[in-house]
C-alpha cells in the first residue's frame, strides 16, 4: 500500500487499537497499540505502549513510550523517556530525555543529551554523548565522542577515533551544583580498544590502541599502544608496554 | 572440533591490521558474533578467537576488501542465500559441480533451465561427499533428497548434515540446533558437514566467475 494513501490514526484522550499500516500515528494522552505497526510516523505525547514490531519511518516520543521493538525505523527521538523492550535498530538514535533499551541497539548515528541505558550492545557508526550512557555491554562505533556531562560506563569500548573530554566551559552555577549534588563526570569502563584515543577523567583496566593520549583525571592499569602514547601529569597509569610494529 | 585460541591482539599483531577495523567489520557482520570469545585473564576479562577460523576469515576479507565494498562482503560472507539462477552446463562449465553430480541431481528434480542457490548448495554438498570418498552414490542420492525437501531448514546455515550407517545400512539427517550427537555403538557417523561453512564456500565460488 502506498503510504500517501494510508489512513492517518489518533488517539486523543485513552484508547487501545489494533496494529497495521498507517501513515501517521498520533497518540495524545494515552494509549495502546497491539500488533505489529508500520507507518510513517509515530507520535506520542503522553504516554503510549505498542505492542509488537514498529517497522518505518520517524518515531517520537514526547512523554513516556514503550515500545516491544523497532527494526528499519528513520529516527528515534526520545525528548521524555522511553523504554525499548528488545534487540533493535534504527538510523539516528536521539536521546534528550533517558532511553533504556532492555537488549542492543544499532544504529548509524546516536546522539545523547539525556541519559541512555543499553543492557546489551551499542553498536553504531557515529555516538556522541553529551549526557550520561550506561552500556552493559560493548560499545562500538567507528567515531565516539563524549563530552562528559555526567557519568558514563560501558564494559568495553572500540572503534577508530575514541574521544573523552571534560566540556570546555563549566558555567559557576553548574559546578556549584555538581559539587553539591555529588554529580560524576567520568568515563568508566573496562577495555577500551581503538586507533586513536584521547581520555579525560577516565577509569579503565586496560586501554589498547595506535596513538594515544590520557589527560587529567585518568586512572588506568594497563596502557598497550603500537604507535605513540602521551600522559598529562595529572594522569595515572600502572603500567605501559609498546607492542607490534 | 575444538579450535585453539588467539587472543584478540596477538590477532591484531599476526595479520597488521588495527582495531578501528576489527571493531569495523565485527560491526558489519564480517567476523560472526560467536567467534569473538570472552575469557577471564589476569588483566581482566580478554577477548579470545578460533585461531583455524578467524585467520582464514581475515584472510579472504583481505583479499576481497580491494574491490568489493564492506557491504557487498557482509552479503557474501553471511549465510543468507544469494539471488542466483544459474543453468547446469553453467555451474558445470565453472566447475562449482561436476556433471557427474548434476546428472544425480536431474534424476531427482527434472531437467531444469536453472538452479536457485538452495538447489546449487545441495548439489554441491552431494559433490563435497561423493569427492571426498566417504559416501557411496546411493547415500548421496539420498543425501541430496533430503536437501532439496528441507531446503527451508538449510536457509539459515544454523544446520549440518549428518550421514549414519550401521550394518550397512545407511541414512542421513539434518540436526537443527543440535549441540551434542550421541549414537549407539554400533552406528557409525560416516560424514558431518556444517551447513554454513559451504554456504560460505559456495557463495565465494559463485562470485569469483561473476
Amino acid at each position: 500500500m502506498n503510504e500517501e494513501t494510508r489512513p492517518d490514526m489518533t488517539i486523543n484522550g485513552s484508547g487501545e487499537v489494533g496494529g497495521g499500516q498507517y501513515r501517521d500515528i498520533t497518540i495524545n494522552g494515552s494509549g495502546v497499540i497491539n500488533g505489529e505497526v508500520n507507518c510513517r510516523r509515530l507520535t506520542i505525547n503522553g504516554s503510549g505502549r505498542v505492542n509488537g514490531l514498529v517497522t518505518g519511518g520517524a518515531v517520537t516520543i514526547h512523554g513516556a513510550g514503550k515500545l516491544d521493538r523497532l527494526q528499519q525505523v528513520d529516527a528515534l527521538h526520545i525528548h521524555g523517556a522511553g523504554t525499548i523492550q528488545d534487540d533493535s535498530s534504527v538510523k539516528e538514535l536521539q536521546v534528550d530525555g533517558t532511553a533504556s533499551f532492555q537488549h542492543s541497539i544499532t544504529a548509524e548515528g546516536v546522539e545523547i543529551h539525556g541519559a541512555l541505558t543499553v543492557h546489551g550492545d551499542c553498536t553504531a557508526e557515529h555516538f556522541t554523548a553529551r549526557g550520561g550512557f550506561a552500556i552493559d555491554g560493548l560499545l562500538n562505533a567507528d567515531t565516539i565522542e563524549i563530552i562528559l556531562h555526567g557519568d558514563c560506563r560501558a564494559r568495553e569500548i572500540g572503534g577508530s577515533t575514541i574521544r573523552a573530554a571534560l566540556p570546555k566551559h563549566v558555567a559557576g552555577l553548574d559546578k556549584l551544583l555538581h559539587a553539591l549534588t555529588n554529580h560524576r563526570h567520568t568515563l568508566t569502563a573496562d577495555t577500551i580498544e581503538g586507533d586513536d584515543i584521547q581520555l579525560e577523567q577516565t577509569t579503565a583496566k586496560v586501554v589498547r590502541g595506535k596513538r594515544i593520549v590520557l589527560g587529567a583525571g585518568c586512572n588506568i592499569d594497563l596502557v598497550e599502544y603500537s604507535e605513540s602514547f602521551e600522559a598529562s601529569k595529572e594522569a595515572q597509569v600502572q603500567a605501559q608496554t609498546k607492542v607490534g610494529g | 572440533m575444538t579450535d585453539e585460541l588467539i587472543a584478540k591482539k596477538d590477532l591484531l599483531t599476526l595479520v597488521g591490521i588495527s582495531y578501528g577495523q576489527l571493531y569495523r567489520w565485527k560491526r558489519k557482520g564480517l567476523i560472526p558474533e560467536e567467534w569473538f570469545i570472552r575469557k577471564s585473564t589476569f588483566t581482566g576479562q580478554e577477548t579470545f578467537f578460533p585461531r583455524g577460523k578467524v585467520l582464514v576469515r581475515i584472510e579472504k576479507i583481505l583479499q576481497l576488501k580491494e574491490d568489493a565494498s564492506l557491504d557487498a562482503l557482509a552479503e557474501l560472507l553471511s549465510v543468507h542465500p544469494l539471488q542466483v539462477a544459474l543453468s547446469g552446463a553453467a555451474l558445470v562449465s565453472r566447475n562449482i559441480v561436476t556433471a557427474a553430480s548434476l546428472e544425480l541431481f536431474r534424476r531427482q528434480a527434472g531437467e531444469l533451465p536453472t538452479l536457485t542457490f538452495a538447489q546449487i548448495l545441495a548439489v554441491f554438498l552431494l559433490e563435497t561427499l561423493l569427492r571426498s570418498g566417504e559416501i557411496s552414490r546411493e547415500e548421496g542420492e539420498m543425501v541430496l533428497g533430503l536437501l532439496l525437501e528441507q531446503a527451508e531448514v538449510c536457509r539459515d546455515g544454523a544446520c549440518e548434515v549428518m550421514v549414519l550407517r550401521k550394518l550397512g545400512v545407511s541414512t542421513c539427517c539434518l540436526l537443527a540446533g543440535a549441540t551434542a550427537v550421541l549414537v549407539e555403538s554400533g552406528t557409525k557417523i560416516v560424514a558431518r558437514l556444517p551447513l554454513a561453512q559451504y554456504i560460505e564456500q559456495l557463495k565465494l565460488l559463485l562470485s569469483e566467475g561473476e
